[in-house]
């Protein structure tokens, strides 16, 4: 098991990078969201060839099939044909906020790794090692210990939802019916 | 009987043993074998999906045929039953013909892959005793994860094709794939509570000991049936592809192999509801006197009879009587019978 282990995890790590390269510098937006999503299921895989049933399926579902929903919300804000949705994904431009962002993530991220003691490098880990995960103690934590901090992260992303597609579109007062009056 | 029973578990260890001794031969590290293996089981996969498709088409077919009261298709063959493989090979033949304007690298990749999350999904789905490719401790969930991914071909194809018809059908595929979804995964939440487990095989032991779960959670079947059909775009829920009002829907700007692809993809995904049916209601592959991989094959044959008798009954339903039935009647009965499911449960 333990080739087939390491093949994957380079072969899907590879196309990680690659498919988060493409995220970033495709021009359109369709076949950005195309490559996050790809992106995504490679990390999912990457989670299924280390044995974590659970947090694979999770990712499969909640991240990338709601790139479907997110590609639903993009043709509807961007009233585009197919043959004119070149220069819709903006990133590029965005240099400062880029490199910005990728300097806050990229050093959070190797702030995390060098803090953590690691027991060995992903190639030497035996899967057998690894205790299946407590699903019920999960369940128990999410539903029960957490549940206030778990329901409120849930209603922060509905607002931050609402939010975007309320500071996007420019909504315009409905026009007046003849009969109706004016306030 | 014990031989015929274990027949595909029985080959898949003899290459196993031949690939082993050409590796030993060859001086190459052991280990390959799996790498190796996991390319058999997905050729295995592929043919399986193949013939599933090529069957199912012209079982459809004729089963419409004798419901409508008319043959069928009898003239190609016996009886008319090499008619699919004279439509592949005339669609393969075809003029593929893709839009000026289309997004056209998505175009095709839409058609390529319309075929992988049902080929994912039939990697968990225990075929018989020690027959499935991936025995995950959570096969539920992951079989449930990648029919997610049906719909988004089925959308890229709406939005690539640059036309307004294929565009509404898209939209409408993933209306309805998410919608469904809910009372889906509800109904087979109440199964997996019943059954105390996510794993496939498991569950289909739990079965054998005690009883097929369709009598235990006979609302949860009904309605997984329900929301498979709808899942998979059939009528009465084929509103994506609706020829009366949207020409041919999604499929609008297809043609040739490309059609084909999305064709048969949609008989590999019924075959997925109907195995993943078979599996958590019917007993999966249990059964007696037959071996178990045959007896799954007869059920997964039942289910996937009644999806074509549902096709060729019921008229096409409005799209938002879709909505309001998923919503206002289905994911309320469902939550009900999780919370029935559940106070049984701890009472016993």
């Amino acid at each position: 098991m333990q080739i087939l282990q390491t093949l994957t995890f380079w072969a899907l790590g590879g196309l990680l990078l690659l498919f988060a390269l493409g995220t970033l510098i495709f021009r359109n937006m369709i076949h950005a969201f195309l490559s996050f999503m790809a992106a995504l299921l490679c990390v999912a895989g990457i989670y299924f060839s280390l044995q974590a049933d659970y947090l694979g399926g999770v990712q499969v579902i909640v991240y990338a099939g709601s790139v479907a929903i997110l590609i639903v919300l993009a043709l509807f804000l961007i009233n585009r044909s197919a043959a004119d949705m070149r220069q819709t994904n903006k990133w590029r431009h965005k240099w400062l906020t880029s490199i910005l962002a990728a300097i806050l993530v990229g050093g959070s991220l190797a702030g995390a790794i060098f803090y953590t003691h690691f027991s060995g490098w992903p190639l030497a880990m035996d899967t057998a090692d690894i205790a299946p995960l407590p699903y019920t103690e999960l369940a128990d934590g999410l539903l029960n210990q957490y549940v206030i901090a778990f329901e409120t992260v849930a209603a922060l992303l509905l607002a931050a939802l609402v939010a975007a597609i309320v500071t996007s579109s420019k909504m315009e007062p409905e026009p007046l019916e003849a009969g109706e009056k004016t306030e | 009987m014990e031989f015929i029973n274990n027949i595909f578990v029985n080959i898949a260890g003899l290459v196993r043993w031949v690939f082993n001794w050409l590796l030993g031969w060859l001086g190459l590290p052991l280990g390959l074998t799996d790498v190796l293996m996991t390319a058999v089981y997905w050729v295995a996969i592929v043919v399986v999906c193949v013939l599933c498709a090529l069957f199912y088409v012209i079982w459809e077919r004729k089963l419409a045929g004798y419901i409508q009261r008319r043959p069928g298709p009898n003239r190609l063959g016996p009886n008319g039953w090499l008619q699919t493989i004279g439509d592949a090979i005339k669609l393969v033949m075809k003029e593929d013909i893709v839009p000026d304007k289309a997004d056209k690298p998505v175009h095709l990749l839409a058609a390529l892959l319309a075929f992988v999350p049902p080929m994912l999904a039939l990697a968990a789905i225990p075929f018989g005793e020690g027959m499935a490719a991936l025995d995950l401790k959570l096969g539920v969930v992951y079989v449930l994860a990648v029919t997610t991914l049906a719909s988004l071909p089925v959308l890229l194809a709406g939005y690539a094709s640059n036309n307004k018809y294929s565009l509404i059908g898209g939209m409408r595929v993933v209306n309805q794939a998410i919608s469904y979804e809910v009372p889906q995964a509800f109904a087979l939440l109440s199964v997996i509570m019943v059954a105390g487990t996510f794993n496939l095989t498991e569950i289909v032991h739990f079965q054998q000991q005690h009883l097929w779960l369709v009598f235990v959670q006979p609302l949860a079947f009904v309605v997984y049936i329900i929301s498979a059909v709808a899942e998979c775009n059939r009528a009465p829920f084929d509103l994506p592809e609706g020829e009366s009002e949207l020409t041919a829907g999604v499929f609008t700007e297809y043609s040739g192999m490309r059609y084909a692809l999305f064709y048969l993809a949609e008989y590999c995904n019924m075959f997925v509801a109907a195995g993943l049916a078979t599996t958590l209601f019917l007993g999966g592959f249990s059964g007696p006197f037959l071996p178990g991989w045959l007896w799954f094959i007869l059920k997964t044959f039942v289910i996937m009879s009644v999806f074509i008798w549902v096709r060729w009954t019921l008229p096409r339903i409005r799209a938002d009587y879709v909505l309001s039935f998923c919503w206002k009647i289905l994911v309320p009965l469902t939550l009900l019978n999780m919370l029935v499911t559940g106070v049984v449960l701890y009472l016993i």
